[in-house]
C-alpha cells in the first residue's frame, strides 16, 4: 500500500469531517461513502489537471449523487483545483456558490447535479458527443444506489448499449443505505449486478474502500474497447470512517459534535476508526 | 407536403449544410427528422420513449458544445420531462432546442393526453427560455434558421400535426426576437380600434375576423405572435399606445398562454387597453376534428367577430 494514497483519503476525510462541523450539517454519511473513489478518479485516471481544468476537451466526472459534493469539493481543494478560501465557504457565508449541490462554475465541475436521476442522461450526452466528435475522452458518472430508484436511469441502459458507449462507466456507490432507509427494506434493488447484465451492460463489483482495487477497475474501464457501457458497483459503507456514524440511517444528513469530530481531526488521525487499511 | 413539421426538416438540413453542429434527438419520433435522417444519419440520436432521458442528453450535448434538437409530442416533453428543462437545460441557458409537435388541437382523434394546451403555461414560468410559435412553413423556416441556428440558448418551438395545415404567405418579414410579425402593413401604426394578435394556425382565423370587422367600418391590426416570450416592451407600448382593445387568439388554454403572458407584460404600464382572449377551455377533454374542436372552444371567426363587436360597443370586457 502506497502511504500516500491513504494519506491523501485521509486528508479528503477530515476536510470532510471539519466542514461538516463547521456548517453544523452536511450529507456526511454518502459523502464519507465515495471518498476512496474519487480519490482513485483524481490521482491517475481522469486527465485532469491545473492546465485543462476548464476545458471541456477532457475526462468528464459527473457526481450524479449532487448531495455528496462536500466529497468532491474535499478531493478538489486537495488536488488543488479549488481555492482554499472558496471550499471554506461551504454552509458558511450568508451566500455561496458552494452549496449543497455542485453547480457549474466552481473549478473542476464538470456537471450541476441535485436532483437525482439527472446525472446519467448528461453523462450519457457527454459521451456521444464526444463519440461523434471523435474525441477520445472518457465519462464516468458516479451515482448513488438509492438513486436507482429513479426511472430515468434505467432510460438510460438501453441507450447506452445501443451506441455501445464504451466511453461512458457508471460507478454505483452500493452502501446499501438512502435517505430514510436501507435500499433492501424499502425499494430493493438486488439483485442489482444481474439487472445491469440483463440490460446488457457489462458489470464489475469492488470493495469501493480498497484503493488499489477500485483503481484497476477504474484504469480497465477506462481504457476498455468492448462496445459495453460498463457499471462498477462499489460496495462501500454509508459514513465510512466515522465509527459513531457508519452504516446509519441517520448517516445520510447531519451534523457532528465537537467531540466526535476532535477524535478524527486529530493530526495522527489516518482514516478514523482504525478499519481502513 | 408544406406543413411547419416538413419546414423544420428542411431548415434543419439547411443549418447542418452551413456547417452548423446540429443533433438531432428522437424519443421515438425520428418522423420529425426524415430528412434529416435521409440525408444525415449520423446526426440522430434515437432514445427511445425516453422523454426525460433524452432532455437530459440534450443538456449533456450543449455542454459539450454541439447543438440539441429535441422533437416530439409537445406534452411529453413539456411535461414528463419539465424538470430536466428546468434544472438542466434552463438554468443553464444551454443551447437546446426543444420543438413541440401536435401543439393545439392539431392531434385531433389522439384526445387529451396528446393535446399540447398547457405547454406554453408550464414553460413560460421559467427563466431564459424563448417561447414561440411560427404560423406556417415559410414562417418556420425563418424561425428555425434565426433560434435553432443564429441564436445561442434555449428555445421551445411550438408546431402542429403532419399535414392538414394552411399556409398563409410565401414571404414573411424578417424574425426580431420578441416581436410581433405586422400583417395587415408594413409596420405597426395605430389609431386602430383593436388590435388582433394570432398565435400559429389561428393566423386563418385571425385573418378573417377582420375582414369580417373591417367591413363593419372597423379599424383593425393583425399580428402574427411568433413570439410568446420573450416580448419586446417597446412594441408593446406602441401597441396598448393605439388601440382600445386587445385580442389574443391561440390554441392552448386561457390559462398561461399568450393572453396571460401578455397581461402579464403590461404590469406598469401606464395606459393597458380592454383585453378579450380567445382560447381554449381548461381541462378539455374531447377529440375530434381540429375544426370541431376549435368551434368547440369559440376560436372561430363569428363568435371572435361578435364578441369583440359587443366589447367595442358597450365598452366591457367580456370573458
Ligand atoms: C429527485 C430527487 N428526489 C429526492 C431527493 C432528496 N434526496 C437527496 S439524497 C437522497 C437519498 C439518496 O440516496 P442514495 O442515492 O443511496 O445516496 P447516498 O445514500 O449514498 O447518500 C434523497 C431522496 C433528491 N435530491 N432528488
Amino acid at each position: 500500500m502506497n502511504p500516500d494514497k491513504t494519506c491523501f483519503a485521509a486528508s479528503v476525510r477530515k476536510r470532510i469531517i471539519e466542514a461538516t462541523l463547521h456548517a453544523g450539517v452536511s450529507h456526511i454519511g454518502g459523502s464519507l461513502s465515495v471518498v476512496e473513489v474519487l480519490r482513485c478518479l483524481f490521482n491517475g485516471i481522469l486527465g485532469i489537471d491545473a492546465k485543462n481544468l476548464w476545458s471541456r476537451e477532457r475526462d468528464q466526472l459527473v457526481l450524479s449523487k449532487g448531495h455528496a459534493a462536500l466529497a468532491l469539493y474535499a478531493v478538489l481543494v486537495e488536488k488543488g483545483f479549488l481555492p482554499e478560501e472558496l471550499f471554506q465557504e461551504y454552509g458558511q457565508k450568508e451566500e455561496t456558490v458552494m452549496g449543497i449541490h455542485p453547480e457549474l462554475g466552481i473549478p473542476g465541475i464538470d456537471a450541476a447535479t441535485g436532483s437525482l436521476g439527472h446525472g446519467l442522461p448528461i453523462g450519457v450526452g457527454f459521451a456521444l458527443s464526444f463519440r461523434m466528435k471523435n474525441q477520445p475522452f472518457h465519462v464516468f458518472v458516479l451515482a448513488g444506489d438509492g438513486e436507482f430508484n429513479e426511472g430515468s436511469n434505467w432510460e438510460c441502459l438501453p441507450i447506452a448499449l445501443h451506441y455501445r458507449l464504451d466511453n461512458l462507466t457508471l460507478i454505483v456507490d452500493r452502501n446499501r443505505l438512502q435517505l430514510s432507509g436501507f435500499t433492501e427494506e424499502m425499494h430493493p434493488l438486488e439483485p442489482l449486478g444481474e439487472k445491469f447484465s440483463a440490460f446488457g451492460w457489462d458489470v464489475k463489483e469492488v470493495d469501493g474502500h480498497n484503493m488499489e482495487a477500485v483503481g484497476e477497475v477504474l484504469r480497465e474501464a477506462k481504457n476498455r474497447k468492448n462496445g459495453l457501457p460498463l457499471v462498477v458497483i462499489a460496495q462501500t459503507v454509508k459514513g465510512r470512517g466515522v465509527v459513531e456514524i457508519e452504516n446509519k440511517v441517520d448517516s445520510h444528513y447531519c451534523g457532528i459534535s465537537p467531540e466526535v469530530a476532535r477524535k478524527y481531526l486529530d493530526v495522527s488521525f489516518q482514516g478514523g476508526s482504525g478499519v481502513i487499511p | 407536403m408544406s406543413d411547419r413539421r416538413a419546414a423544420l426538416q428542411e431548415g434543419l438540413v439547411r443549418l447542418i449544410e452551413e456547417g452548423k453542429e446540429i443533433v438531432c434527438v428522437s424519443v421515438d419520433s425520428a418522423s420529425r427528422f426524415k430528412k434529416v435522417k435521409d440525408r444525415y444519419p449520423q446526426r440522430i440520436i434515437e432514445c427511445g420513449i425516453c422523454e426525460q432521458a433524452g432532455m437530459g442528453i440534450c443538456a449533456g450535448l450543449a455542454l459539450q458544445g454541439l447543438i440539441p434538437v429535441i422533437s416530439g409530442y409537445a406534452t411529453f416533453l413539456t411535461m414528463r420531462a419539465f424538470e430536466q428543462v428546468r434544472t438542466d437545460i434552463c438554468r443553464w441557458f444551454l443551447n437546446v432546442k426543444i420543438c413541440g409537435t401536435d401543439t393545439g388541437f392539431s392531434a385531433q382523434y389522439a384526445g387529451f393526453t396528446h393535446q399540447a394546451l398547457e405547454d406554453i403555461a408550464i414553460l413560460s414560468t421559467l427563466e431564459n427560455i424563448v417561447i414561440c410559435e411560427p404560423c406556417d412553413y415559410e414562417d418556420t423556416l425563418l424561425m428555425s434558421q434565426y433560434l435553432l441556428g443564429d441564436f445561442h440558448g434555449p428555445v421551445y418551438m411550438r408546431l402542429g400535426a403532419r399535414g392538414g395545415e394552411e399556409n398563409f404567405f410565401e414571404r414573411h418579414r424578417e424574425i426580431q426576437m420578441g416581436c410581433f410579425e405586422p400583417l395587415s402593413a408594413e409596420t405597426f401604426s395605430g389609431p386602430v380600434d383593436v388590435v388582433i394578435i394570432a398565435l400559429g394556425q389561428l393566423v386563418g382565423v385571425g385573418m378573417e375576423v377582420v375582414e369580417r370587422l373591417e367591413k363593419r367600418g372597423y379599424r383593425v391590426f393583425l399580428f402574427n405572435a411568433r413570439f410568446v416570450k420573450p416580448l419586446s416592451v417597446e412594441m408593446l407600448q406602441k401597441i396598448t399606445c393605439a388601440t382600445s382593445l386587445i385580442v389574443t387568439l391561440e390554441e392552448h388554454s386561457k390559462v398561461g398562454g399568450l393572453g396571460d403572458v401578455l397581461w402579464r407584460s403590461f404590469q406598469g404600464f401606464d395606459r393597458v387597453p380592454r383585453f378579450l382572449k380567445f382560447g381554449a377551455l381548461n381541462n378539455f377533454g374531447f377529440s375530434g376534428k381540429r375544426v370541431a374542436l376549435l368551434e368547440k372552444c369559440g376560436l372561430h371567426a363569428q363568435r371572435v367577430e361578435e364578441l369583440i363587436v359587443r366589447t367595442l360597443n358597450n365598452g366591457l370586457e367580456v370573458r
